[in-house]
């Protein structure tokens, strides 16, 4: 099953753009940015499905949210790698 | 008790606020912007909705653009300190609260000047007195939008308006109005809504906050951790993270959210012009005392629920205690921390007597207030 990683700066950020799935009934979850990736220091990210992304991207679009960056990880390899989709530096 | 302090802070809060605030403090809810498990995510949200109920409050697109501060005071001297630098100039009115006045006049050591924006007998200050206290170098404009001395409410859409196409920024101090006024950031074209979240938005006292319109990025008064871009030496510029270092007032916050509901839904007209029938009795009670003189904006006249008081021959400050120990009603006496109004009013002598009102008065509390004064 392959799973979406979306980083964000905050978890502000994070927690808004999940909201605002939410009322698209579009339900991920927020975590800690897996220390594999790169980005340290404490930033947070959605998870889920990853056919939600295109919907997840949309919203970011029209709140003005910048992403981090989008991993989707296949989570039936046992060591997961993660494969970046797009990046979007702030 | 009769209370009529309503200007000092809110009472009685609703329900819902007491609630909201034991909920916090009761169920294991973590730090919100910190820990990654769902008690800091359920924190973090509840936050959230705070934020997204101020910005329907205030007409704002974006619920980021808040950030929590303890009070006014904090988000005005962030808003003043964050803006001007040396060689800057500022115009404030000459109503407004020390929580504006002293910062600007702190500033003075730093090379910033600033300007009175003259108000009129009733204490309003006009878009034009504005206007022709405008220099090349004026970098923000701060206006109150309802006195806390004598209710008098000033223009802050013809002002907002009046200085869109100018490269200042235009800070309102919403001490007075949030929570009992219509107030729109885009109508209005504020750029910076400093607001207290205890008074008529009902919260409970230590909450807060300031937002700042996208595109403007003011110094922070505090360094320190904000739970994103850790490795970074200084403080991110996203908002809110860039003025809320430290844990923030969780529980407070998780009340404010719910008061901040509660008014919204009430609706600010119906509460405004609930305020303003209660605001209009009382100042009708109290001009057919005798010896009575009040400030402010005359009656039928739109005017925040405050009002000013002086009794011709007497002490405010003996009246205001008579009126606690007498008669078990509330009042506040003195110069409110309002200096420059009191100069305005011409009462920096004698100080008001001030009686506030809010959600929780009623018809029956005027009556036996002008009946104690009798």
């Amino acid at each position: 099953m392959k799973q979406l990683f979306a980083v964000f700066p905050s978890l502000n950020q994070a927690a808004l753009v999940r909201r605002h799935l939410l009322a698209r009934e579009i339900y991920l979850d927020l975590c800690r940015t897996p220390e594999c990736l790169r980005y340290t220091g404490c930033s947070f990210a959605l998870k889920g499905d990853s056919n939600d992304m295109d919907q997840l991207q949309t919203v970011c679009k029209e709140i003005s949210i910048s992403l981090r960056g989008v991993f989707e990880a296949d989570t039936e390899q046992e060591r997961k790698p993660f494969l970046e989709l797009s990046e979007e530096e702030q | 008790m009769i209370y009529l302090d309503q200007a000092a802070t809110s009472w009685p809060k609703p329900s819902c606020v007491l609630e909201a605030v034991e909920q916090a403090l009761s169920e294991p809810w973590g730090n919100p912007g910190r820990s990654s498990h769902k008690e800091a995510f359920h924190a973090v949200e509840r936050v959230l909705e705070c934020r997204q109920s101020l910005a329907t409050l205030f007409q704002a697109k974006d619920p980021l653009r808040f950030c929590f501060t303890s009070n006014a005071t904090e988000a005005l001297n962030l808003a003043i300190k964050g803006v001007l630098g040396p060689g800057d100039h500022a115009i404030c009115s000459s109503m407004e609260h020390n929580a504006v006045w002293r910062p600007l006049v702190a500033l003075r050591k730093h090379g910033i000047e600033f300007s009175l924006a003259q108000a009129d007998q009733y204490g309003q200050v006009s878009v034009d007195s504005i206007l022709k206290e405008l220099r090349p170098n004026t970098k923000l404009v701060c206006i109150l939008h309802a006195s806390n001395v004598c209710g008098a409410i000033n223009p802050i859409g013809e002002i907002g308006e009046a200085l869109r196409d100018k490269p200042c920024l235009f800070l309102v101090d919403a001490s007075q109005s949030a929570g009992c006024l219509p107030i729109d950031v885009e109508q209005m074209y504020i750029d910076l809504l400093a607001f207290p979240g205890h008074k008529a938005l009902l919260g409970p006292q230590g909450t807060g906050g300031l937002y700042i319109r996208e595109g403007i990025t003011l110094l922070p008064m505090k360094e320190g951790g904000t739970g994103s871009d850790s490795a970074a030496e200084s403080i991110p510029k996203l908002m809110p993270d860039r003025y809320e270092t430290g844990t923030i007032n969780t529980p407070g916050i998780a009340g404010l959210g719910a008061s901040v509901s509660y008014l919204l839904r009430h609706g600010i007209t119906k509460i405004s012009q609930e305020d303003h029938e209660l605001t209009q009795l009382l100042l009708q009670e109290l001009s057919i005392i005798p010896g009575i003189q009040l400030y402010g904006p005359p009656i039928g006249m739109r005017r925040a629920p405050v009002v000013s008081f002086t009794f011709k021959g007497r002490s405010c400050v003996a009246i205001g205690e008579r009126l606690t120990s007498r008669f078990d009603i509330t009042s506040r006496v003195g110069l409110h921390c309002a200096y420059l109004a009191h100069q305005t009013l011409g009462t920096v002598q004698s100080g008001t007597i001030r009686f506030s009102l809010g959600q929780g008065n009623t018809a029956k509390d005027i009556y036996e207030a002008a009946r104690a004064l009798k």
